[in-house]
């Protein structure tokens, strides 16, 4: 490891002074429960392997960063056997001088789906870039600008992205921002029916972030959007709320939850082709073990429910999976 | 009507930013006065209260060996000591709590006083300037972190032959010395164990939770989520949060200040302690105590373990010779 570090130094970046790897395999097995509002039920068992290997150096002005992640994972529906495989790689670069700090990014996604009678393939292309001026100790405007492309079945769709906010500490272990964001979608159905709809997002989000013996975050957005065939605004609020804990030192407890409030009446049943946030309430909680440095053991429950736009149908899914995990914390 | 409203309802969310907005140096320091004289009161009543407990005891001591069969008296005498030990650890308590509050202010008023030596820095021709900025200097001096030099003199030590030793009168010396240097060390170890326990804590804590929300998105989530998401990710893939191994340079972060006081101080109990004119990482300890740049967490707590780890062997190396001299 050591070795590939110093040539990756040599080669790409030149006079670092700090270089790791870090790595991580996990492997779960569970089950998932769905129930449709029609009354529609079905359940599959699955079992998923995910690994990740990242490499990092800094030197006196900033880090470089290139990572790869990967997913393979079966389900087991009715005596079908779906098989998938995620695979994202990204690459960062940050550079600080005095009160300012550019960031570039780059990623690519692909997720494939293969069963006996389906093949899908989904991928997605981000390029993104950030600065950050830091006004003071304690305060940090913070700009940002990312293109996306990403295509799903027979859809395609381009986002640009750009927001601004403040970032403030209050006290050493608290902190907060508030940000205006907008974003233009271009989406493309390539299908027979093939149309093309364009829109724009226009938002508000609140921050903030606790940490210390324990960790909690919260993000609240307000986003209009507008779009062919709709009255602006059309508006959703998005949460996000997330806690954590390391309890007597190999015990951990984390929770995630996401819920998205819509009102739609504005649009006369028109429903949009994109929405840039999921259209899926959900709460997932992880409770592990690390019976060994570096080793764990944990046990993850999920909840989600997805509303179909244009059936007001929705689905709720339940899952509850086991697995061990090789990290460095 | 319902933009209006969310618009009330965002103003009234982001009212409390308002109240927590950071405070003048002269509110903090009436503050930290305040806490001082809470504290001085506290320390005063928790000491008479000891007084009067330690008076108590010895009382039913002697109360027990005089007269035995008073059982009643005896049992009276127990009860209020029981009330009377409470009020102790109440008062104990107290005192723990204002004083972690004199800390976090002693921290904050630090960063102050740098902010305002910094900016005077910048003006220092001015004779009225020179005063102001030897004024906040003495004042950061009364609330930089409690961490000093060890009254230990490694050298000597190490050097320290019990065979040596010629009469009673240097074994009680040296007896005596050991002692001291092994409480002092053994309250050092405390102090950076339970520091280091800290910020091991943190770094575990914000690595597990970023880790946790990476693997359910890459788990659960569709792709249309990623762009919004990406600031984080790519500040994290970068190095920029704070708990990361990347150095940071003058990075908003407002405990940086603290903490690179708290890395220099540390800093120099372990250059004492391994008996070295200058630190072995000296290039990073320049530029941190020219504040070019910032002390991140991992690094902050690296350097914890070395000095828990030094500190350890000299409390064996105490704990032997204090051993060898008691049995000679």
């Amino acid at each position: 490891m050591r070795l590939i570090a110093a040539v990756i130094s040599l080669l790409f970046l030149q006079s670092y002074v700090y270089a790791q790897f870090s790595w991580n395999l996990s492997a779960n097995t569970g089950i998932v429960s769905n129930r449709d509002t029609l009354g529609y039920t079905s359940s599959n068992n699955f079992a998923a392997a995910e690994g990740s290997l990242q490499f990092q150096q800094s030197d006196t002005m900033g880090v470089f960063g290139i990572g790869v992640k990967m997913r393979p994972e079966v389900r087991n529906t009715e005596g079908n056997k779906l098989h998938s495989l995620k695979t994202k790689f990204s690459i960062s670069m940050l550079r600080e001088k005095e009160t300012l700090s550019l960031g570039v990014m780059g990623s690519g996604q692909r997720q494939v789906y293969n069963c006996a009678d389906i093949a899908l393939d989904y991928s997605l292309y981000s390029a993104m870039a950030f600065l950050t001026y830091y006004i003071d100790e304690h305060a940090s405007v913070i700009t940002e600008a990312a293109y996306s492309y990403q295509s799903i079945e027979q859809q395609d769709t381009k986002l640009l992205f750009l927001s601004t906010g403040l970032q403030k500490n209050y006290g050493e272990s608290f902190t907060a921002g508030l940000s205006l964001l907008a974003e233009q979608f271009d989406c493309t159905v390539t299908n027979l029916l093939g149309r093309t709809e364009r829109g724009i997002d226009l938002g508000i989000r609140l921050n903030f972030e606790y940490l210390k013996d324990f960790t909690v975050k919260g993000e609240l957005s307000y986003i209009f959007s507008s779009a062919e065939g709709t009255r602006f605004p059309e508006g959703r609020q998005c949460t996000r709320f997330m806690a954590g804990k390391i309890i007597a030192e190999d015990y951990s407890l984390f929770m995630l939850a996401d819920y998205t409030f819509m009102n739609l009446k504005n649009s006369g049943g028109h429903h949009f082709t994109y929405y840039s946030d999921d259209f899926e309430n959900n709460v997932y909680i992880k409770a592990a073990y690390e019976w060994m440095d570096n080793y764990s053991l944990f046990l993850k429950c999920g909840f989600s429910q997805i509303i179909f736009q244009n059936t007001d149908n929705s689905l709720q899914s339940w899952s509850i999976s086991l697995g061990c995990e090789l990290a460095e914390f | 009507m319902i933009i209006y409203r969310k618009i009330l309802v965002l103003f009234v969310l982001l009212l409390p930013l308002g109240y927590a907005m950071p405070q003048s140096v002269e509110a903090l320091e009436s503050r930290f006065n305040a806490l001082q004289n809470r504290l001085s009161y506290e320390t005063r009543m928790h000491d008479s209260l000891n007084t009067l407990w330690n008076n108590r005891v010895k009382m039913i001591e002697r109360v027990k060996s005089d007269s035995p069969e008073n059982k009643t008296l005896v049992s009276s005498l127990m009860s209020g000591s029981v009330n009377l030990s409470k009020s102790v650890t109440a008062w104990g308590n107290k005192i723990e709590i204002t004083n972690r509050e004199c800390d976090k202010l002693k921290n904050q008023l630090y960063e102050k006083y740098t902010q305002m030596i910094e900016s005077l820095n910048n003006v220092k021709n001015d004779p009225a300037v020179k005063k102001q900025i030897v004024l906040y200097t003495e004042k950061r001096l009364s609330v930089s972190p409690s961490v000093s030099q060890l009254s230990v003199n490694p050298e000597k030590l190490i050097s320290l032959d019990i065979n040596r030793i010629k009469n009673s009168e240097e074994k009680q010396i040296y007896t005596e010395y050991l002692l001291v240097a092994r409480q002092e060390v053994s309250r050092e170890l405390d102090r950076v164990s339970a520091s280091y326990r800290e910020a091991d804590n943190i770094i575990r804590l914000e690595k597990k939770s970023r880790r946790f929300i990476e693997e359910t998105e890459f788990e659960n989530k569709a792709l249309y989520s990623q762009t919004r998401n990406s600031k984080s990710k790519a500040a994290y893939q970068s190095g920029q949060n704070p708990a990361d191994g990347a150095p940071h340079y003058n990075v908003g972060n407002a405990a940086s200040n603290t903490l690179n006081a708290q890395y220099i101080a540390h800093s120099m109990v372990l250059m004492q302690l391994n008996n070295q004119q200058k630190p072995s990482d000296s290039g990073k300890f320049e530029s941190i105590s020219k504040n070019n740049r910032n002390v991140s967490l991992i690094e902050y707590r690296d350097l914890l373990a070395k000095l828990r780890t030094r500190l350890q062997d000299y409390k064996t190396i105490l704990t032997h010779k204090y051993e060898q001299i008691i049995g000679k």
